[in-house]
């Protein structure tokens, strides 16, 4: 077999989304075995789909399909509050991520039962050297089967858009409050220092909330501006 | 993955914040043994949930009163609309401090362009309720808007007057917001604690015609205030 004809079949699996953006291709091995073909072959289809931005080879990570909202997209967005550091490269590091109950919160906010589910999913990232903790809530009938490792190429903007109701609107809330103790062990900053928190809160066209995301960061050394 | 129970303080923060968010008649929360007794947790939990909503200013402790909830100002940054108008508060009192004529600072050049000479500085303080809550800084050419150094701004609209005025009001700008610790001219104006965080919010407005009209800095108390932004249709800048 052809690398050529290797990389025709990874494209058009990817076009059709039998691998949606930002979802984990097979490693190199996994497809050396199914194509029964060198390694050097699978490497050389796997090269030319990096080349055209297909696909992201995510050191120690493997590969992912790319993600279709690049950073540049979201800095151009305007009303949407960019954080200074984006565009960069960045480095996540997964700390929770479990099922837990709706609760009577979430129900009011998401407008399902307090029985259901909920994924929490929570990690760091790391980008010049600034630390920032993601919480990410999102409901299992929306998303069934999301991947949070998909977190790892793809911007959060992208990954709530992955699920069953596609968001629209983006209501985000910008508030000063003080590091608790594990805030401040998380972000490596002083106890009671201040923090930026957002909220970020995903809705449908008919104003159903699908995604809800807050991100914590040390205010003294962040900075957000706005167009307008 | 994985199932998790939600840990008690959890679940003492998400019936709280609910409390706080969707019934909006109540004022006073329950005691820290109601809580307890209908979550059945520990009183431990409830103190660990209490602290939490404390360090995001949600609640406060009143003495006599119990637990109560603090409302933030919430501003709406977008849609280029004016402090006075946001905040859109009968309580709340503009006082002018201070006008000055000042020479252009060397960080003010980019954006009022280096054949400007002098700025007006306007120093202006909000009141909500007699508690000041911001102190800002208005700079305009001199060379523009000379008459402005006569006006008294107690509790008058820049962008109303400017309007008047003028006839002019900006069209687009760019705000950055970051976060300081009050040093002592602003803890003494503000009257708080030196060191008590506050936004920073440093706005620069243009004309329709991309001439320069005003520069801000705005310091507001961490505690009182909340930001909201509001941006519609956001997969509409998906790539082609």
């Amino acid at each position: 077999m052809l690398f050529k004809e290797i990389y025709t079949d990874l494209k058009l699996m990817i076009s059709k989304s039998d691998y949606p953006p930002g979802s984990s291709l097979p490693t190199e091995a996994e497809l050396q075995h199914r194509y029964k073909v060198s390694r050097t072959t699978v490497r050389k289809a796997v090269d030319q789909l990096v080349a055209e931005n297909k696909v992201i080879r995510k050191k120690g990570s493997g590969l992912f399909v790319a993600p279709v909202i690049s950073k540049q997209n979201i800095l151009e967005m305007t009303g949407v509050i960019k954080p200074s550091y984006i565009g960069s490269s960045d480095m996540i590091k997964f700390k929770d991520s479990y099922l837990r109950l709706v609760g009577y919160y979430y129900a009011n906010i998401f407008h399902i039962s307090s029985n259901e589910l909920l994924y929490y999913i929570s990690f760091i990232t790391v980008i010049n050297d600034q630390l920032t903790w993601e919480k990410l809530l999102l409901p299992l009938v929306l998303f069934p089967g999301f991947d949070p490792s998909c977190l790892k190429v793809m911007s959060i903007i992208e990954a709530v858009g992955s699920g069953k109701l596609r968001p629209a609107n983006l209501l985000q809330e910008l508030q000063i409050i003080k590091a608790t103790d594990e805030i401040a062990k998380q972000l490596k900053i002083k106890k009671q220092g201040p923090i930026f928190k957002t909220t970020n809160l995903f809705s449908t066209k008919r104003g159903k909330i699908v995604a809800v995301e807050y991100r914590l960061q040390d205010a003294l050394t962040t900075k957000y501006s706005i167009d307008f | 993955m994985e199932y998790k129970e939600r840990s008690a303080a959890v679940q003492a923060q998400e019936y709280l914040q609910d409390l706080i968010s969707f019934k909006p008649d109540i004022k006073v929360l329950p005691s820290q043994r109601e809580i307890a007794d209908k979550l059945r947790i520990s009183r431990n939990a409830v103190l660990h949930s209490l602290d939490k909503l404390k360090s995001e200013d949600l609640i406060s402790s009143k003495e006599r009163t119990g637990i109560v909830k603090n409302t933030k100002v919430d501003i709406n940054m977008l849609g280029m609309k004016s402090m006075s108008s946001e905040l859109n508060d009968d309580s709340v009192a503009i006082v002018h401090l201070l006008t000055t004529i000042i020479a252009l600072p060397i960080n003010l050049q980019n954006f009022f362009g280096l054949e400007t000479n002098k700025l007006i500085k306007i120093e202006r303080m909000r009141m909500r309720k007699s508690k000041p809550i911001t102190y800002e800084i208005v700079y305009f050419d001199q060379a523009k808007f000379a008459d402005l150094i006569k006006v008294d701004f107690t509790n008058i609209s820049l962008y109303k007057l400017l309007q008047k005025k003028y006839g002019i009001k900006p069209t687009y700008g760019k705000e950055n917001i970051t976060c300081c610790l009050a040093d002592k001219k602003i803890s003494k104006i503000l009257k708080i604690q030196k060191n008590m965080p506050l936004y920073k919010v440093d706005s620069f407005n243009y004309l329709d015609n991309d001439e320069p009209l005003e520069t801000t800095t705005q310091y507001l108390i961490g505690s009182y205030f909340k930001y909201h932004f509001n941006a519609n249709n956001i997969y509409d800048y998906r790539e082609d």
